[in-house]
């Protein structure tokens, strides 16, 4: 029971991570590797707003606006120019990686911080007592994935980003501006990195680092559910998230094996099935 | 064929040469052993670069995770010392190598359907798997501490090599009369500066000779290469050994010089620097990274370092690096030495094409004896290679 609770919680908050990560590679084709920063952004930008004096919601609300506003600084100072330059993104997207790390060690150091959460103290769930602020994080991961999906399929917004994902230069032909709604892509993944880092905070560590398991967790999602789909994405998370708990809870100090079965993921999905759960076979 | 093809090497074989004899001679003219020691590392660095530069720059399967090859093979050499301590540094360093191998076909069997992100993804995570179980067996690597007091360099049976190289460039009463830690920080530099050059002639001899031309042709069009009869499978995998034996041995090196071995050659950091090195240096090209890996290093460990500003904020150092390759990446996006390179190389360069076309052409000859629509497949690969 403790595992199934824990683990819907969990699920909730990597899949919001992994949706922007897909997101970003479905419609703009760009494999992200700063999109874990954006996370870590999204709580230290909290934690600053916070050491300020601001209101919680505030906080909570300038660490996804930071997070955003990084987005669209990386998509037109970096993505933008090395457009379907695929190796040449990944290295830009890695370093810029190290360099938000390094930034943020710069001015807050290398030490845990701690978040203010929005609820304190416990709550019993089907008989299982959890961190309130975890349950916070979960319920608030997916009303916002459950809103994205809505917008993706029910608007004209959410068309407009379809047909960009389907092809880019048809989109051109029926009046969509390719470049633009990446742009808008970029940003709000970035926003939901940001989102899942400030709720996840106040139960998680706050460090320089914490941009790196996200980002692997949200890379093995992504690839287990099958690049491009995000229906295998949100699949994929809840995979992740149930045996990522799985693990912390069966193996005694299993915190350290977290990390290590999400590589195991990865690399098991990629060698027997690159597709992904829900992926079609990945043209080469 | 192989006329042309060696006024190509002579360029880069000159350079290298040049370089050498240069660092060969050094000591002779530089009495500065901070600058010495900081070298001893570089060296390491620089065969860290060229052995990155074999799997990634030639056959295009750019590795994210190169520090899991350093840092294996630094562990290999870092337990041995803590649990064997018979095992003599030279029987380390070549255990570093077999075990970093042997990773290699670890990680580059599963590597060898996958591309791009697929690729960077896998390896990424193969050196932080490493990482992580640096962490879960700590009471025998250390953990965060790592292990200190590893046999050092002096030690070995290499050691008597720098320890002959340095009584002859710099005279026998001259090493006599050092401290023993002087007379060390002599000995690593010169048993690692010749480690290194016997690494760089032979990745230069295998890259820019006939294999060199086949890994090529891999990262061109690897459906074309196997049209042409190239044995795809065995090459990739054989280069993905060889870089990781190589990456083993240097970073066993690394260890045995530095005395102590820890996480932070496991760390995505060091994987990144050394692919920061391959960019500015120029990718594929093994001197190029070579050369970079001098640059980066000294400025990092001699003129950085003294910075005040970046002795306070260390973190600073890699950090200015990423900028500074992001810019790169935008700007001049085949590193900076290429352009440079290129005009030494120009006409050479131009019939090396040639040669690749025509290697194609002579291979997809065999092959057409048992498959004759291989002809459109070598049209595709002789294309890219013309703009080289």
């Amino acid at each position: 029971m403790d595992v199934l609770v824990q683990g819907a919680l969990t699920s909730a908050t990597l899949a919001l991570v992994a949706l922007g990560f897909s997101l970003v590679y479905g419609v703009a084709r760009i494999v992200n590797l700063t999109h874990g920063s954006f996370y870590l952004i999204g709580a230290y930008a909290a934690y600053a707003a916070g050491q300020a004096g601001a209101p919680l919601l505030l906080a909570v609300l300038t660490g996804v606006g930071a997070a955003a506003l990084g987005g669209l600084l990386l998509y037109v100072l970096v993505l933008q120019r090395l457009e379907h330059q695929e190796v040449a993104l990944l290295i830009a997207t890695l370093s810029a990686a190290v360099l938000v790390d390094s930034v943020v060690r710069y001015f807050y150091g290398a030490q845990d911080r701690r978040l203010a959460s929005f609820a304190d103290g416990a709550t019993t769930i089907f008989g299982v007592q959890v961190l309130s602020s975890r349950v916070v994080a979960g319920v608030v991961a997916a009303i916002t994935i459950v809103v994205v999906l809505s917008v993706l399929r029910f608007t004209p917004v959410g068309r407009m980003v379809r047909a960009v994902a389907e092809d880019g230069e048809a989109a051109v032909l029926v009046g969509i501006r390719p470049r633009r709604v990446m742009l808008a892509v970029v940003v709000v993944g970035s926003a939901l990195a940001g989102l899942a880092g400030v709720m996840a905070a106040p139960y998680g560590v706050v460090n320089p680092t914490m941009w790196l398991l996200p980002l692997t967790q949200a890379f093995a999602i992504v690839i287990l559910g099958g690049l491009g789909s995000l229906n295998g994405t949100i699949l994929a998370a809840v995979v992740v998230g149930f045996l990522d708990r799985f693990v912390a809870f069966t193996f005694s100090g299993g915190e350290i094996y977290v990390g290590l079965i999400t590589i195991a993921v990865i690399l098991t999905t990629l060698v027997v099935r690159p597709s992904g759960l829900l992926g079609q076979a990945v043209a080469r | 064929m192989s006329g042309l093809l060696r006024r190509l090497v002579t360029v880069n074989v000159v350079v290298l040469l040049v370089m050498l004899v240069v660092l060969l001679l050094l000591p002779t003219y530089v009495s500065n052993r901070a600058l010495l020691s900081v070298l001893a590392i570089a060296n390491c660095y620089v065969m860290f670069a060229a052995s990155w530069d074999v799997l990634s720059g030639f056959t295009g399967q750019v590795n994210f995770g190169h520090a899991a090859f350093i840092g294996g093979g630094g562990f290999v050499v870092g337990l041995l010392s803590k649990y064997q301590e018979g095992v003599p540094a030279l029987g380390q360093l070549a255990s570093a190598t077999v075990g970093a191998a042997l990773l290699g076909v670890l990680i580059g069997v599963p590597c060898l359907r996958l591309k791009g992100p697929y690729l960077a993804l896998a390896t990424l995570s193969a050196a932080s798997a490493l990482l992580q179980l640096s962490f879960v067996f700590k009471a025998q690597t250390g953990g965060e501490e790592g292990i200190s007091g590893v046999t050092r360099l002096t030690e070995s049976g290499l050691g008597g090599i720098g320890e002959g190289l340095t009584r002859l460039f710099m005279g026998a009463a001259f090493y006599d009369g050092l401290r023993p830690l002087a007379q060390s920080t002599y000995v690593n530099y010169y048993v690692t500066l010749v480690v290194m050059a016997l690494v760089l002639l032979g990745l230069l001899r295998l890259g820019y000779g006939r294999r060199g031309l086949v890994l090529r042709s891999i990262q061109q069009d690897e459906l074309a290469a196997e049209a042409a009869g190239v044995p795809v499978v065995r090459y990739k995998l054989g280069a993905f050994v060889l870089s990781g034996a190589l990456a083993g041995l240097a970073g066993g090196l690394l260890v045995q010089v530095r005395g102590s071995v820890g996480i932070d050659l496991l760390f995505i950091d060091l994987s990144l620097l050394i692919i920061i090195i391959a960019a500015v240096g120029g990718v594929g090209t093994i001197i190029g990274p070579a050369i970079a890996a001098y640059v980066v290093m000294l400025l990092q460990l001699f003129y950085l370092d003294k910075v005040r500003f970046f002795q306070e904020n260390p973190e600073l150092k890699l950090g200015a690096f990423s900028l500074f390759v992001i810019v790169l990446l935008i700007v001049q996006p085949r590193g900076l030495l290429p352009p440079v390179m290129k005009r030494l190389n120009a006409p050479a360069a131009r019939r090396n094409a040639l040669t690749l076309a025509a290697v194609s052409a002579a291979g997809a000859g065999q092959a057409s004896t048992t498959s004759s629509d291989v002809e459109p497949a070598t049209g595709t690969d002789t294309e890219p290679a013309a703009r080289g």
